[in-house]
């Protein structure tokens, strides 16, 4: 639900997502600029998920 | 206990006084101060915190976790503090007066929805942060008896996601 809320995602994509971090305990959502970056991960962490920016490879 | 959707709300009824206080102790549980235990565990509530307002960066990236601190944290704080009001607000119900020892009835508007996901969110993750309970523990539903301020602490974990389960499903039925 959150990842459908904050990115967009399909219900599909979202949980696909979900899944990773379950599995891998941890999942790439979003690559772009920082600005646009940074507000997703404030909104991530409003929903008290572990969330951070990293520099792209 | 029973938990039904009526109308615009999500009831719970016969709920024994027991899950009351448990319900009560939300805001409490909830608190990134710790309340009374941050004198009685000042580490299990440091631990509590960091979980709460975690880093949005690795501590190599002093800009970013600086500029959070500042203007970011803050508005985490109000975010979480609002969403603890109004599960607080909600809970006055089970204030009422009413016969001793009697069974509760809670209605949660849906509206209010997102405001118990977070304040519960916060509580189980503070308490999880506070006593270090291992996956095998969590997983463990069938646990008991409640024998120590952990043990009950667990139990608030588990019902507090059960409680979660239900709002969402509530939520999603709503769209």
């Amino acid at each position: 639900m959150v990842f459908q809320r904050v990115f967009g995602y399909p219900r599909e994509k979202a949980e696909g997502h979900m899944l990773e971090v379950h599995q891998k305990g941890r999942s790439v959502l979003w690559s772009g600029m920082r600005e646009r970056a940074e507000l997703y991960v404030q909104q991530l962490h409003g929903y008290l998920l572990l969330a951070t920016l990293e520099k792209a490879a | 206990m029973e938990i039904c959707r009526r109308e615009n709300a999500i009831e719970i009824v016969d709920l024994d006084p027991f899950l009351a206080e448990l319900l009560r102790q939300i805001p409490a549980s909830a608190d990134p101060t710790g309340g009374d235990a941050a004198n009685v565990d000042p580490e299990g509530v440091r631990r509590a915190q960091e979980r709460l307002f975690s880093a949005p960066a690795s501590p190599s990236e002093k800009e970013i976790c600086q500029e959070w601190k500042v203007y970011v944290e803050p508005e985490l704080h109000r975010l979480f503090l609002s969403a603890t009001e109004t599960v607080a607000e909600d809970l006055k119900q089970l204030n009422e007066k009413q016969k001793p020892f009697a069974n509760h009835t809670l209605r949660i508007p849906l509206e209010h929805g997102d405001a118990w996901l977070n304040a519960l969110n916060q509580a189980r993750l503070a308490l999880h942060a506070r006593y270090g309970f291992t996956d095998s523990e969590l997983c463990d539903h069938e646990r008991s008896p409640v024998a120590s301020r952990r043990d009950l602490s667990l139990f608030q974990v588990n019902f507090y996601g059960f409680i979660q389960e239900f709002i969402l499903r509530g939520l999603s039925e709503e769209k």
